[in-house]
């Protein structure tokens, strides 16, 4: 069951009227069981993992929780535990096929077996983890109660995707009284439709539109269609994770639950750094948390100083690279993770000399040469996303020697300017929800713009599944 | 060690370690993570220095723009925690 799909429409209308009627106490039951019923709809087997998961991380928050003697030993093996269930399906592909060739002499019936990566296992896993770390450094309380846990684990709106969230503060609002007055309802119905616009007719169209062998032939095609596919690839892969962070925190406003933002503008950026402090946020704050800052704290307390160059190279370096297993296994995320942290250590060596000054109080031309030269790296960068290492590689040097002349079909592009102007506009406002200070008969007009045009590009094409499912 | 010296001694490291600019006119409440001037780096070699001269340690969890975007905000982050 998709989050576009009418089945989901029907799936939470059914649940919103369930969770309405039934008292307070019974609604983190319901949400549950809609949740496990949820997950059960992508596959009968993935409930039984998430289950399994949940027990495994119930049982040994609590065991942290209860202090010494051996609270260390019990979160190393809950953290052992949560990375070999994500590493074992993450890996599942390139050893099961050996496994099955090494047990065919025992002819056990193993012949087509396949293990698929549970979706939402890389999101609910990390959010496992940081729960028992955070309720081994006392800053979250271990859960008493196992149905709030459980919840927190599986609640359908977050469960395949994310966002990331911390149960030390996610749990407690489970049991708090839930608020939805007139101001959740539109910033929800908001969110909903800006996710859907976002998807169906930005991203859906743009991802389709992209030629299928772009990045496993990229000899095949000029400098200027690399670049500019590319580009669309881009915007693409944003309003797919965008828009469905939207349209799931809309979903979840209904029941008064609220999600965390995972998107601050991050076509706006001025480099690196600024970007992974505003795309995919819960995971970037995620991996800042648990590998960061640990990493850079215990080579600083060794040396405070500036020129330390460990503290330099290793964070950035190791969270990239953990970032880049996160969401693939190939050598081609190893080598993105790579790139991503070296770009982040270069972005840093001038504040070594030179007087920092704010983004803001730079003078014109080095903010417009910072934004172009991000843009660029960017879009380089993000080849490795889709491509295998020598693709990347016959990418890069057709786009850097500027071989061919063709270009693309450019009526794709049109609906680029709705989701930049999306953007603009909540940027300028610097609020999501900026839509909502129009007159009334302007958001009457884009409300119905909206849904006009999700309805239209909805009935004209396919819609992809989300890319960060995959993950 | 009383706020003010506390103060004085943030706002050293800042401006000679961090900024590299022992004249700027660095005020309590300016914004650093969300006025661009530090990044996650320069935000842990903050912490551990205070961890150094305070003998208070600020959890990785907490190192965020709630409460560390002021040198205001981290000293009554240090004050608490004393």
């Amino acid at each position: 069951m998709s989050v576009i799909s009418l089945g989901f429409a029907g799936f939470c209308a059914l649940v919103l009227v369930l969770y309405y009627v039934l008292p307070v106490r019974a609604q983190n039951i319901l949400l549950l069981a809609a949740s496990y019923a949820f997950y059960a709809s992508l596959s009968w087997a993935f409930p039984l993992i998430l289950l399994v998961m949940t027990g495994v991380n119930y049982a040994l928050g609590r065991r942290v929780g209860a202090g010494r003697p051996h609270r260390r030993r019990w979160l190393v093996l809950g953290i052992l535990f949560d990375l070999a269930v994500l590493l074992f399906f993450k890996f599942a592909r390139f050893f099961v096929p050996d496994m099955i060739r090494l047990l065919s002499p025992l002819g056990l019936p193993l012949e087509g077996l396949k293990i698929l990566l549970p979706v939402g296992l890389s999101f609910y896993s990390l959010q496992a983890v940081s729960y028992l770390v955070d309720v081994s450094r006392k800053q979250a309380v271990p859960a008493e109660n196992i149905i709030d846990f459980a919840l927190a684990m599986a609640y359908f709106p977050k469960l395949v995707a994310g966002p990331i969230e911390r149960f030390r503060d996610f749990i407690p609002a489970l049991s708090q009284p839930r608020v939805v007055d007139k101001t959740v309802l539109t910033r929800s119905l908001t969110l909903l439709v800006i996710g859907l616009v976002r998807k169906v007719v930005v991203a859906d169209t743009l991802l389709t539109a992209i030629p299928g062998r772009l990045y496993s032939h990229p000899g095949q095609f000029s400098a200027a269609e690399l670049v500019i596919w590319t580009a669309a690839f881009i915007m693409g892969l944003y309003n797919d994770f965008a828009g469905y962070t939207e349209i799931v925190r809309g979903v979840s406003g209904f029941f008064g639950i609220e999600l965390s933002r995972n998107f601050a503008f991050p076509l706006f950026s001025r480099n690196f750094t600024e970007f992974w402090s505003r795309w995919h946020i819960s995971l970037s704050t995620w991996l800042r948390d648990y590998i960061y800052f640990p990493v850079s704290r215990a080579l600083a307390r060794r040396n405070l100083s500036r020129f330390n160059v460990a503290n330099l190279v290793l964070p950035p370096v190791v969270t990239m690279l953990a970032s880049g297993l996160w969401h693939g296994t190939g050598w081609n995320f190893i080598l993105w993770g790579l790139l991503m942290g070296l770009v982040l250590i270069a972005e840093r060596l001038p504040s070594l000399w030179r007087p920092v000054v704010a983004p803001d109080k730079r003078p014109a031309w080095r903010r417009y040469l910072a934004t172009a030269a991000f843009l660029v790296c960017g879009l380089l960068a993000v080849v490795m996303f889709k491509a295998s290492v020598p693709a990347a590689l016959v990418f890069w040097r057709r786009v850097t020697t500027w071989t061919g002349s063709a270009l693309p079909d450019s009526r794709v592009f049109l609906v680029v300017i709705p989701a930049l102007w999306i953007d603009w506009i909540q940027y300028r406002r610097k609020n999501e929800w900026a839509f909502l200070a129009w007159p009334r008969l302007a958001r009457a007009a884009v409300l119905a713009a909206a849904v006009l045009a999700v309805f239209l590009f909805g009935r004209a094409q396919i819609n992809e599944p989300f890319i960060y499912q995959g993950f | 060690m009383n706020r003010d010296d506390i103060t004085r001694k943030l706002a050293d490291f800042i401006l000679t370690d961090i900024l590299n600019r022992p004249d700027y006119p660095l005020t309590e409440d300016e914004p650093l993570i969300t006025g661009g001037l530090i990044d996650s780096h320069s935000l842990v070699r903050i912490a551990v220095f205070a961890e150094q001269e305070t003998g208070v340690s600020i959890p990785d969890t907490d190192l965020t723009v709630k409460n560390m975007d002021t040198l205001r905000l981290i000293v009554d982050r240090i004050m608490a925690e004393r």
